[in-house]
């Protein structure tokens, strides 16, 4: 067993949500997004009134992008160009109606996926839709296409959710732990890599011994203190293997490391398996709610869904997907759970973070907490009077937004707000 | 359950629940055991001191703050933190005007000339108190202090008065592991070079050890203060008392308790080479500040005409902050050579 760390970030002290996940009723109207990752959108390729069966292709793009999936059985309702998409602006998207039939458009088999050749399971990937699902989602056949042409020596299995709170690894790492060994075996084969860490946090002493058991011969298990962010691709780099992503700019597998998050192998090895493309995402629900829970969703249910089978009590001021510290805020609750969001995060009006224009007062605790080593209070004072190269000067465009600063200012000083404004109008100006 | 018109930010949604005001009453809780100390060694004339003091910080800090067009403010605790400091650092011989014009000229020279706190570059409760050594030296002169006596008449003369009053008390000889203690346990207490009830002088806030490694306790507990300058600070002055000690070595002992436990050593380490504003941000920055204000204090001490320099010293340290911070910031993770 390996355990490694990294300096800064913080112990936020959120217990993660560890209920056994749960499947959600799929409801009677769902509305999927045309794209749910990083990149262009796919376009349309149902018609409305059109009848569709649970695995039909619904949208389609180039190379880089994943094919979306109709995740329930029904008829196309309606085709929409201008959606709201969950990052802001719009995407199109589709609308179905549920028959309540549940069919599938291919049989279910049960093939070993090891029989297979390397090109085969990449054509599988790449047509069965499997994205590194995160906020980032990446579509997955085009990371391994890369992560092979920058001839990667090192896979990390990123066991750990980034978001405190968030229960989705720590679930999957105690219900799918043969589904982990079967996918991880599939992607060193991929990539023909030897050396794979199974990154997992030193929370449960008992569930670290069984895992190591599962996987033994197929990963190592490195464990990590629960610590925020160290679940950021660039913070397990180095708490594991001890590089340094080099930055801004750069990916890990620039240092021949290729980090996969956990959901993603699962999928991996369940898709090549049965041959069907996952229409199912795992979210923790947390917060403000009733009860929080692990759940299984259909892609495309609509948040206020998911919501009202947690229980909402009282009025809730934000509604946040991806987690409470990096998570993006939404203003409506049509927003369906796509491949992108992890966690749904809500909070009561009176628990709403404040901001102050007080006077920043140089305590340092942000410079000590930043996982990045910057300097966030003189990085945000000049974004806040509009010297931006001044701010870039103190590496402005290193900056992670993982959000340390400004939880822990005392001032209540919006650090990342500033520093998200002063990226913008630099990219403002190079255009 | 309503479906739209939700908030919508930027992260983090969760903040910690340390805010400016909550830090500032945490020294001023922290402040309570060495004012209390003060009171019960000095008795009437402390607590003239720590009401002038204190009354006339939030007087002329809301006047200040008028007089700037700020929302007058009183309930931010910040006038009543600078009247406790300065109260604390004020020998028992100033009489009470002379501390309404310390707290009018540190607020005014030392704070608001530069917009209010958190801008300052000086500490404002040591402008007050440089403004008054310099105009009023005799009031502040610490001579007749434990470091004074020991400055006049030598270690020697200390420990023998010491010995020669202590066996009354039945502590006899300092020279066993058990007398060290009991040294060590009376300068904590406040130790004065005379007989006990005898005349005892010294600083309001400095004269009882215990009380100010109470607050710091506290202080470090609630996180609010970290190590790095109080070592950087405690450090140099141990590791100049130990090095350029040049008397008996017998009395090496009693003149390190002397340095780091007797006079406002132990205040200026957790309450004044800690403060926020006008010390450095990076964990190296203020090892060096402390270092830096330790060295000025035992040069002064060891070789210079001051009694006890430790608030010009921290002065000196101050101006120093910016370059400081200049020189120690730290390397981005996963700077690469060519990017720089």
């Amino acid at each position: 067993m390996k355990t490694g760390t990294i300096k800064g970030g913080i112990a936020l002290g959120i217990e993660r949500v560890g209920t056994a996940i749960e499947d959600l009723p799929v409801p009677s109207k769902l509305i999927i997004p045309l794209k749910q990752h990083q990149g262009a959108a796919c376009k349309a390729k149902v018609k409305k009134g059109q009848e569709v069966k649970i695995g039909d292709v619904l949208g389609e793009g180039g190379e880089d992008t994943a094919p979306i999936h109709a995740p329930v059985s029904g008829k196309v309702v309606e085709i929409v160009k201008r959606f709201p998409d969950l990052k802001g602006g719009y995407i199109p998207a589709v609308g179905i109606e549920s028959d309540g039939k549940e069919e599938w458009a291919v049989e279910a088999v049960d093939k070993d996926p090891l029989s297979f050749s390397k090109d085969q399971i990449l054509q599988a990937i790449q047509n069965n839709g499997i994205v590194d699902y995160g906020i980032d989602a990446v579509p997955l056949a085009a990371k391994f296409n890369f992560a092979q042409m920058k001839g990667v020596t090192t896979l990390i299995v990123n066991g750990v959710d980034v978001e405190p709170g968030v229960g989705v690894c720590l679930r999957l790492l105690a219900e799918k732990r043969q589904e982990i060994a079967g996918g991880i075996k599939i992607i060193k084969k991929i990539l023909g890599v030897n050396t794979v860490y199974l990154v997992v946090e030193n929370i449960s002493l008992q569930a670290q011994g069984t895992i190591e058991g599962a996987i033994r011969g197929v990963a190592e298990v490195a464990v990590v203190p629960p610590k925020y962010p160290i679940g950021l691709a660039k913070f397990l780099v180095k708490a594991v293997t001890g590089k340094e992503v080099p930055s801004p700019n750069g990916v890990p597998e620039d240092v021949g490391v290729c980090v996969v998050g956990l959901e993603t192998v699962v999928n991996v090895w369940e898709c090549l398996r049965t041959n069907r493309p996952p229409v199912d995402k795992i979210v923790t629900v947390f917060g403000a709610v009733n009860t929080p829970k692990n759940l299984r969703v259909r892609i495309g249910t609509p948040l206020k869904d998911v919501l009202s089978h947690c229980g909402v009590s009282g009025e809730i001021g934000k509604v946040v997907v991806g987690g409470p510290m990096m998570g993006l805020a939404q203003y409506t609750l049509d927003i369906p759970v796509t491949k992108e969001i992890d966690a749904i995060f809500v909070q009561r009006e009176s628990d709403l973070a404040v901001i102050s224009d007080q006077k920043c007062i140089n305590c340092g605790w942000c410079v000590k907490v930043c996982p990045m080593r910057l300097l966030p209070h003189i990085i945000a004072s000049y974004c806040e009077v509009g010297m931006f190269n001044e701010a870039e000067a103190y590496n402005l465009s290193y900056c992670v937004e993982c959000g340390c600063c400004a939880y822990v200012c005392p001032a209540k000083i919006p650090l990342v707000h500033w520093i998200k404004f002063g990226k913008s109008q630099i990219k403002r100006e190079e255009q | 359950m309503k479906d739209k018109g939700f908030v919508v930010s930027v992260g983090p949604h969760i903040q910690s629940k340390n805010s400016v005001t909550h830090v500032i009453y945490g020294f001023v809780i922290a402040l309570l055991p060495v004012i209390a100390a003060g009171i019960y060694f000095f008795k009437m004339k402390a607590v003239e001191i720590v009401v002038t003091a204190v009354v006339s910080a939030i007087l002329f800090d809301a006047l200040f703050q008028k007089m700037i067009c700020k929302k007058v403010d009183l309930m931010s605790g910040h006038a009543l933190l600078m009247g406790l400091l300065f109260a604390a650092i004020m020998p028992i011989s100033v009489p009470w005007w002379a501390v309404a014009v310390g707290v009018f000229v540190g607020l005014l020279v030392g704070e608001y000339v530069y917009g209010g706190f958190g801008n300052n570059p000086f500490h404002p409760v040591l402008v007050g108190w440089a403004v008054l050594k310099l105009s009023y030296p005799s009031y502040l002169s610490m001579a007749s202090s434990v470091l004074g006596v020991l400055k006049l008449e030598g270690i020697s003369a200390i420990v023998e008065d010491y010995s020669y009053f202590s066996e009354a008390y039945g502590v006899g000889d300092w020279s066993t592991l058990g007398g060290k203690l009991k040294l060590l346990i009376k300068v904590l207490l406040g130790w004065k070079p005379g007989a006990w009830g005898d005349y005892l002088f010294g600083c309001v806030g400095c004269i009882c050890a215990l009380a100010i490694l109470v607050g710091a306790v506290f202080l470090f507990i609630k996180r609010y203060i970290n190590w790095y300058a109080p070592i950087g600070f405690l450090g140099t002055v141990l590791l100049f008392s130990l090095i350029f000690y040049n008397g008996d070595r017998q009395y090496l002992y009693p003149f390190i308790l002397i340095q780091i436990f007797s006079g406002s050593t132990l205040l200026a380490a957790f309450f004044f080479v800690t403060d926020f504003v006008t010390t450095p941000f990076t964990p190296l920055g203020m090892f060096i500040f402390g270092a830096m204000a330790g060295l000025v204090t035992m040069l002064g001490r060891l070789w210079g005409k001051w009694v006890d320099p430790v608030w010009f010293a921290i002065l000196v340290a101050n101006a120093f902050t910016p370059l400081i911070d200049r020189f120690t910031r730290p390397k981005p993770f996963g700077r690469v050579k060519s990017s720089v």
